[in-house]
């Protein structure tokens, strides 16, 4: 087991020897993706009902009803696998949320992890209750997926498991907090020699500063008030100082 | 060098690796595709440099980003070739069978074990059906492998038995995914799926035995049953198969065991899929016709024997080429 890490980013060597960086998702984003899908699913169901009223009138009634349990198969065991091999590891409701169905190593699904994890879906969303199943078609509530969720470092869903997939955000939402900064600040050069992580630390906390409030960056940079020989306000804007210099040199 | 700078430097052919990926995204023909590797090979150093100098979250970020989607174009599996069908029948899936030959007795077990208990079962004491067939089940085996109930149940009309087919479809192949599926939790689903099938299937045959009409219900079961029976068992074993190294890991850890666990289950999963798929055709069109009912037994009979050859003998020859 690797020591324990602040955050979930999950880095990966390629053969190129550069280190790319999953930020995998977590269940609720996860369940959101998964209700528009299932809406979408249900969109789709309407309408095969609607071409098997037209087809039986047009064909006979038998082609008609053959024709729609065939849509309605493939509609409900093979939305997700299609989407995600077709369009790239994105259902509709990923789409929407951003996300992305990824290998562990970074590459792309293909059809046979695709197809393993969406069959275990099934497994995932025990337990069904008699009155959510629609004769074959179940619907449950994802006990075991959201248990399994929250047990796996990657957030990894039993179906993720067996077919050694993970659900990654697939674009980085990347606001450059230093032009947003409130304080005045101008980049100085740190006191002392430091670190390579706490160089990273200084250039992180001026990045970040934006999204926090004035009591918590004078709480983060409290023991830093030695070092720096100033205290509480002074000293946050002399840590980003620090963090601005680092980053721009 | 300041990051400003590092991304002036880099920034036009970042651009063009990046309209070459969207162009992608859109299926769109990509100029200088020859390019792509090249661009894809700098922009792995640029974001290792601008990893190692630090150059803060929004430059490393927007490389992370373009080396993932690079590398997921470029890390594309090249295309099987339609040689991957046969090689899968003639090879991949006997051969994947015989490897798990110790689930798929397990499941085979689960299976007939109930089911030939329940039809000597109900020979000796029919009270054992009433148990399990409630009296509409009855009614309706009663109506469909009666005794004195005519020969209109053989479907003429090609309509009809299309219809059945698309019934088969859904129905017995998500119970045979459901089965699987249920397997991974720790195998439980999947014994309790295959063994109610097999008490049911099997109280179903009893009742017909003391009540109905036997030659009706062999001639219409045998050409399907063996796609039918040994794909559901199929189907179980490879959910079984994962559910255990849920339980029994091995030497690997318990993630480790499941992800190989899926890799071996996968083709038997797909095989006994198509053995499904297989046997919806059967029954849907064959079974049901009005073909003689030697030419059906004889069917079934052949299926049993051509799939127990295919298993213990298929793909041998070509164990150490793969």
């Amino acid at each position: 087991m690797a020591e324990p890490k602040l955050d979930t980013l999950q880095s990966i060597e390629l053969a190129e020897g550069v280190q790319i960086l999953l930020r995998p998702a977590g269940p609720l984003p996860r369940a959101w993706a998964l209700l528009a899908d299932m809406l979408l699913v249900g969109v789709f169901f309407v309408a095969e009902f609607l071409l098997m009223l037209l087809l039986s009138r047009v064909m006979g009634f038998f082609t008609g009803i053959g024709t729609w349990l065939l849509l309605v198969f493939v509609t409900y065991w093979g939305y997700f696998v299609l989407y995600e091999v077709l369009r790239k590891g994105q259902t509709p409701g990923k789409k929407m949320m951003g996300l992305r169905v990824v290998r562990t190593s970074g590459e792309r699904v293909g059809w046979g992890a695709s197809f393993l994890r969406n069959l275990v879906r099934f497994g995932d969303m025990m337990p069904l209750l008699p009155q959510w199943q629609l004769w074959v078609l179940a619907v449950g509530f994802y006990f075991f997926g959201v248990a399994s969720c929250l047990v796996t470092r990657r957030f990894q869903r039993l179906g993720d498991l067996v077919a050694d997939t993970v659900v990654v955000y697939a674009r980085e939402e990347f606001l450059d907090g230093v032009t947003q900064l409130r304080e005045d600040v101008t980049p100085a050069a740190p006191p002392m020699v430091l670190t390579r992580e706490e160089q990273q630390a200084f250039i992180q906390f001026s990045e970040r500063a934006s999204s926090w409030s004035d009591s918590r960056k004078e709480e983060m940079v409290a023991p830093l008030a030695p070092l720096l020989g100033v205290q509480g306000r002074e000293c946050v804007v002399r840590a980003l100082a620090v963090g601005m210099w680092l980053r721009e040199s | 060098m300041k990051p400003s700078a590092f991304e002036e430097k880099n920034d036009a052919s970042w651009r063009e690796l990046e309209r070459a990926l969207d162009a992608l995204d859109r299926g769109k023909p990509v100029e200088d595709a020859a390019k792509v590797p090249r661009l894809f090979r700098q922009v792995c150093g640029d974001l290792a440099l601008a990893q190692h100098r630090m150059y803060g979250r929004r430059l490393c970020e927007r490389l992370n980003v373009l080396v993932i989607g690079a590398y997921q174009h470029l890390g594309l599996a090249a295309r099987r070739g339609s040689g991957a069908f046969v090689r899968f029948f003639a090879s991949t899936f006997p051969r994947a069978v015989r490897t798990e030959h110790r689930v798929v007795w397990l499941c085979m077990a689960l299976f007939f074990v109930p089911f030939a208990a329940f039809i000597v079962a109900a020979y000796f004491e029919p009270k054992w059906i009433f148990a399990l067939l409630p009296p509409e089940a009855q009614a309706q085996m009663d109506a469909m492998y009666g005794n004195d109930t005519m020969d209109d149940y053989v479907r003429d009309k090609f309509g009809s038995s299309f219809a059945m087919f698309g019934f088969y479809i859904i129905n017995n192949i998500s119970i045979h995914f459901r089965i699987f599926a249920s397997g991974v939790l720790l195998g439980a689903g999947a014994v309790y799926g295959l063994g109610y099938q097999g008490i049911f299937l099997g109280a179903m045959f009893g009742y017909v035995h003391t009540s109905g009409n036997l030659h009706r219900l062999y001639t219409f079961a045998a050409s399907h049953s063996s796609f039918e029976l040994l794909g559901f068992i199929l189907g179980a074993a490879a959910g079984v198969r994962i559910g255990l190294a849920l339980v029994h890991p091995g030497r690997l850890p318990r993630a480790a065991a499941m992800r190989e666990a899926g890799k071996r289950a996968l083709p038997v999963l797909l095989g006994s899929t198509m053995m499904l798929v297989g046997a919806a055709v059967i029954e849907g069109f064959w079974s049901g016709s009005s073909v003689a009912a030697w030419m059906k037994h004889t069917v079934g009979i052949l299926g049993w024997v051509l799939f127990t050859v295919y298993f213990i003998f298929a793909g041998r020859r070509t164990a150490d080429e793969a």
